[in-house]
This record gives structure tokens, C-alpha cells and sequence, in this order.
């Protein structure tokens, strides 16, 4: 390799009837990687994937794949897999002919193709003799049937477009395991468009969190988990996702909260600390899981319980804290007592943005 | 679960029985008595029957060629008419369902008024458009592109072109319904796997819109055999049909039985493209 990446995505922009899809995407994405564009609805993420397929043409920017410039060709010449929501098995064929279509369009000889069936089907954990209709499989059968569909023209590039929201939650959870390991045996490329921020963590080596039509932030889950790039990430990413407690620095050594509370916090959570001037509005970025609960002691975020929620191996502790809901993780064996507690942010350099434009300070 | 409402077996014979006998008295007795009197026999020289059984009618269909030829030209017409109507039906089926999102319903309502305006009112208009110095005639002559008019009128061109304007909802309403139920990914997925937008139509579209291909090719043509207005008034008596024949032997010569026996081979073909239809549905129904 040149050191070029395998697919690059340039200032990709695409506009449905005057309002902007996708805004100047810029993405590189390495060979053998597993990413995920994650976003709400309407984020624009499907409408990139479509474009990547062939299925969308972008109205400007250009797409390359193993150098070479895919921007114009039509899908039929892209060599990319794609599996989809609804599974889109073709009902009047049987499973195997669904998985041979790709071959048959190759033009593969019948032995060789009836072997990568075999292949393909036992990839994803289905048993070649199924001589069934797809109809009659369940929902997470059938997806593995679309998967391997998909990859039995071994493809250049997997394309899926939320494949796990059908499924129910069980066996969404399976299935999310099955489609990394999938991808750690074959190595192909993979992009998977998806809202559910937990999916995107669990299974992705990046992601990239859209929002508006525009890629926010594009990092290993590690990264975007610990340090978020806007308010809208930290909201979103993490279950519970990290509360965002709004205050607006007094003095150097002091926040005033929503509710005009004082909270003079530890040095390092001071907005001296983190060069917020006198007045300045921001977010700071509380994780469930730092926070912890005290009783008595010097910087703590004064808070009333409203209700404890008991989950079998933690407590999640839900609080006002300066008029705004906080969510707090502890140990089970942990006991919450009295309404009146006291909040410590873990002491280290907190995550905070500005209020008003969400960016990190 | 919906519970069906306890109705007692003697209010249900009461409900269904206005219909049942109505139904009773205009079609299965007029029917029978159609089967009945296709083997009478009419007495020489007068309007009067003679109750018999002779299969001397039918030998008289098979026998002449005359009545075989109408046979024959309204098999094959009906033919064309169910091809054409299918060509013609796929492509604007297919683009009201991708396509047309608020004005669906008022697509579909044009698509049917043909079915409810009868056959005299648009055939009749039709004669305006196609004969020599009507429309179609007239505006090719001032284009300069024709000089003595094409013959639209008293011809099975005339008579296809009706019989297509009459039908051809029959052939839309079932391939919308079809076309409906077929989700936009197949495409995709089809295409993604290597599939040109022929191969895609080939192999995925085509067989998933066969059930309302065959039901709508059906109507088309058991509506197009049966046909008596259209090619009556389109034809001008110049294209012998079979329902033109019946109509003849029944109301102008007056030979009932011969009628009836002309009757009883169209219903025969009706019963044969039923079957054939049903095969083919059936075949479909066991691959998917």
C-alpha cells in the first residue's frame, strides 16, 4: 500500500429537494476495518451508505475504493455487500439460490458456486442443507442468510444498514457478537450504519457520530466514550449516556448552578482550572459510573434523591443536583441513605463545553 | 383475538337467503336452461324448438369453418388484447406505486373510470377519434404525414384499440396490488449483487409480479372474449367475433339452440383460461 487509506470518502455533499443530507463528509477508513455511522434518524448516515453502495449519486465530492475512483459506477460494478434492515431475502427463491444470486451474476461455474454457499452459510452459522424458503426462518435466521449473501461474492466492502433493529433484544445482542466475530475471521471491510450508540460501541473498531449531515467526531469507541467531542456526543454516548450538568463560572474558584446555587467545587473542577472566564456558561460531562456519594466533605455537588433503580449487579441513583437530573452508577452492595447526599466528580480534569455552541472548551 | 359474534345458524340462512335466491333466479336457472336447450334442436323452417338431446349444434361449430374462424380470431384477439394491455400495464403500474405519493388516489381513480363509465360511451367516442375523418386521421393529414387516411375503424386495429381502452384497468388494479407488496431493497440488494437493471427486472421483479400478472391477464382476457360492445361498434360488422356470432344466431335468426350451443363454447375457453391461471398460480403458490 501507498499509505493512502482503502476508502476515502472527499467532501461528499448530497441534497434531498433543497435541504442538505450530507454536508462535506470527509471519512478515510483502513482495510480491514469494522466502522460504525452512528447518528439519530435523519442524521444522514443511510443516505451516506446508499451512496458508498452506488444506490444514491452524491451531488459533489468523490468516493475512492483501493484507489480507484467508484464516485460514478453503478452498484452492479461495485463488488460491495450490503444487508439491510428488513432483511430483502428474495422470497420466490430458496435460501441456497438467495446466497448463489451474487455467484450466478459472476458467472461462477455451478461446483465452485455450490461450494461458496457452503461456505458462506457455514460462515454465519447456518446449516448448508437448509433447503427452506426464507419465509420460513426466523427473523435472526434470515438475517444471517442476507449476511451471507453478502459476503459470498466476497465483496470489497460490507455495507449494513442497521442490520440489528428488527431483531428482538436477545437476540440483537447475539447477533451483534456473531457480525464481530464474522468480521475478525473474513477481515472484510465494514461499515454499519446504526442509531443504537451501544451496538456501535460494542462491535466497532471506529465510529463516526453524525449529526446534521455532518460527521462530529470519528474515533475508536475508547475515545469517544472518554473524550467526547461536543455535548451532543456525551449526551448520546454511554448507558446511561454521561449527564450534563449546566453552570456558569462565578469567580475563578466557583460555578453558579441552573438553580443560582453556589458550588465550590475541587481546584481541578474550578472554572480557573479550565480557563473558563467569569460568566461563562458551560456543560460538564458527569459519567454515571465516576461519580461518587458522600455524605460530608470539602467540594461536594449538593443533590436529593428522587428515586434509586436496582439492576441486579448495580444501583443506577437518580438525583437533582442545581435543578438538573443527575444519574448516578454504584456498586449493588452500595446503600443510599438519606435524601440530602453530597455528589464528588472523580478528581481529574473534568470534560466540559460551552453551553451554547456544545464544543469542547 | 376477535371474537366472531354468536349469530344463530337459522338467521344466517335468513341473511344469506335475498342474495341466494335472487342469484338463483337470474343466473343458475337461466344458465341451466342455456345448457339445456344447447342440445335441442330448432324445427326447419320456424322459430319453434323441439326438446331432444343432439350434439348436432356443436357438430355444426366444429363443422363450419365460419364459426371456427370467429372462434379462432376472437382466441387470438383476445390474445393481443391481454399482451397489450400487459405492456402497457407495467410500466404505469410500476411508476404510480414508486411514484406517485399524493396523487395515487386520483391515478387510480383514472385508471378505473374507463370500468365505470360502460362500454357504449367511450367505444362511441372512440369512432370519433379513429375513423377516416376523425381526430387521429385528421391531425396526421395536417402534419403532412399521411395522405389518404389510415383505416382504424372496421379492423382488428380499431377493434384491439377499444378492447385495450376497456380493459386495461384489469390489468393495472392487480399488478398495483402486486407491485405494492414487493419491497424497493430487493432491488437494491439485487443490484448490489452484481444484478444491471435488466437482470433485476429478469430475475427478481418479473417472477415476484407474476400472481398479479396472471390474475390481471386473466380478467383481461375473459373480459376481451366475452366482449360484445367494443368490437360490435368498432368492428362495424367487418370483425366476426363469437359473441357477435351468439348475438346474431340469437336475436336475428333466432335459432336459440345454435346460440346456446355457441354460448356454451365460449363459456368452455372461459373455464379452460380459469384453469390455466389457476395451474400457474398454483405452481407459484408451491415455490413461494
Amino acid at each position: 500500500m501507498t499509505g493512502s487509506p482503502y476508502l476515502r470518502i472527499r467532501s461528499v455533499q448530497k441534497s434531498y429537494k433543497g435541504a442538505l443530507a450530507l454536508n462535506d463528509i470527509d471519512l478515510a477508513v483502513e482495510q480491514g476495518e469494522f466502522v460504525s455511522l452512528l447518528g439519530p434518524s435523519g442524521c444522514g448516515k443511510s443516505t451516506l451508505l446508499q451512496i458508498l453502495a452506488g444506490l444514491l449519486e452524491p451531488d459533489r465530492g468523490q468516493i475512492q475504493l483501493d484507489g480507484a475512483d467508484i464516485t460514478h459506477l453503478p452498484p452492479w460494478r461495485r463488488n460491495i455487500g450490503l444487508v439491510f434492515q428488513n432483511y430483502a431475502l428474495f422470497p420466490h427463491l430458496s435460501i441456497r439460490q438467495n446466497v448463489r444470486f451474487g455467484l450466478d451474476m459472476l458467472g461462477m461455474g455451478r461446483a465452485e458456486a455450490e461450494k461458496r454457499v457452503d461456505e458462506s452459510l457455514e460462515l454465519v452459522g447456518l446449516d448448508p442443507s437448509l433447503s427452506r424458503r426464507p419465509g420460513e426462518l426466523s427473523g435472526g435466521q434470515q438475517q444471517r442468510v442476507a449476511i451471507a449473501r453478502a459476503i459470498a461474492i466476497r465483496p470489497r466492502l460490507l455495507l449494513m444498514d442497521e442490520p440489528l433493529s428488527n431483531l428482538d433484544a436477545v437476540l440483537r445482542h447475539k447477533v451483534r457478537l456473531e457480525l464481530r466475530e464474522l468480521h475478525d475471521r473474513t477481515g472484510i471491510t465494514t461499515i454499519m450504519v446504526t442509531h443504537d450508540q451501544a451496538e456501535a460501541l460494542a462491535t466497532s473498531d471506529r465510529i463516526a457520530v453524525m449529526q446534521s449531515g455532518r460527521i462530529l467526531q470519528f474515533e475508536a469507541p475508547e475515545a469517544l466514550y472518554g473524550a467526547p467531542a461536543t455535548a451532543f456526543i456525551a449526551g448520546f454516548v454511554g448507558s446511561p449516556p454521561a449527564n450534563l450538568l449546566p453552570l456558569t463560572a462565578s469567580g475563578p474558584d466557583s460555578w453558579t448552578l441552573a438553580d443560582g446555587q453556589l458550588w465550590q467545587p475541587a481546584a481541578i473542577l474550578a472554572p480557573k482550572a479550565n480557563g473558563a472566564e467569569a460568566g461563562r456558561a458551560c456543560l460538564m460531562a458527569l459519567r454515571p459510573e465516576t461519580l461518587t456519594i458522600g455524605t460530608t466533605g470539602e467540594g461536594g455537588l449538593p443533590a436529593r434523591v428522587a428515586a434509586v433503580e436496582f439492576n441486579g449487579g448495580d444501583r443506577l441513583v437518580h438525583a437533582e443536583a442545581g435543578g438538573t437530573r443527575i444519574t448516578v452508577r454504584i456498586a449493588a452492595s452500595q446503600v443510599v441513605t438519606g435524601p440530602e447526599i453530597l455528589l464528588f466528580p472523580p478528581p481529574q480534569a473534568p470534560v466540559l463545553f460551552d453551553a451554547a455552541t456544545g464544543a469542547r472548551l | 383475538m376477535k371474537q366472531t359474534p354468536d349469530i344463530k345458524p337459522i338467521a344466517t340462512a335468513l341473511l344469506v337467503a335475498p342474495a341466494a335466491i335472487l342469484m338463483f333466479g337470474v343466473f343458475i336457472l337461466p344458465f341451466l336452461f342455456l345448457v339445456v336447450l344447447s342440445f335441442w334442436s330448432q324445427a326447419p323452417g320456424s322459430v319453434g324448438m323441439t326438446p331432444s338431446f343432439t350434439l348436432a349444434n356443436y357438430a355444426r361449430i366444429i363443422g363450419d369453418s365460419y364459426y371456427l374462424g370467429g372462434l379462432w380470431t376472437t382466441l387470438w384477439l383476445s390474445g393481443l388484447v391481454t399482451l397489450l394491455c400487459l405492456v402497457l400495464a407495467l410500466p404505469l403500474a410500476r411508476w404510480i406505486v414508486l411514484h406517485a405519493k399524493r396523487s395515487k388516489g386520483l391515478l387510480i381513480g383514472l385508471c378505473i373510470l374507463p370500468l365505470v363509465c360502460g362500454a357504449l360511451l367511450p367505444t362511441l367516442g372512440l369512432v370519433n377519434l379513429l375513423s377516416p375523418l376523425g381526430f387521429i386521421n385528421g391531425a396526421l393529414k395536417s402534419m403532412g404525414l399521411i395522405k389518404t387516411s389510415l383505416p382504424l375503424l372496421g379492423n382488428i386495429a380499431g377493434v384491439s384499440i377499444g378492447l385495450v381502452q376497456a380493459f386495461l384497468p384489469l390489468m393495472i388494479l392487480p399488478l398495483i396490488s402486486t407491485i405494492e407488496r414487493i419491497p424497493h431493497d430487493y432491488e437494491k440488494a439485487a443490484m448490489s449483487l452484481g444484478a444491471t437493471r435488466l437482470v433485476v427486472w429478469r430475475r427478481v421483479l418479473l417472477p415476484l409480479m407474476l400472481p398479479g400478472i396472471v390474475a390481471g391477464s386473466l380478467l383481461v382476457f375473459c373480459a376481451s372474449l366475452t366482449a360484445f360492445v367494443t368490437p360490435q361498434i368498432l368492428g362495424q360488422g367487418k370483425v366476426v367475433t363469437f359473441a357477435s356470432l351468439a348475438y346474431q344466431q340469437a336475436a336475428m335468426v333466432l335459432d336459440w339452440p345454435f346460440a346456446s350451443a355457441l354460448g356454451m363454447v365460449m363459456l368452455l375457453f372461459l373455464a379452460l383460461a380459469g384453469l390455466v391461471g389457476a395451474l400457474v398460480s398454483r405452481g407459484l403458490g408451491r415455490r413461494t
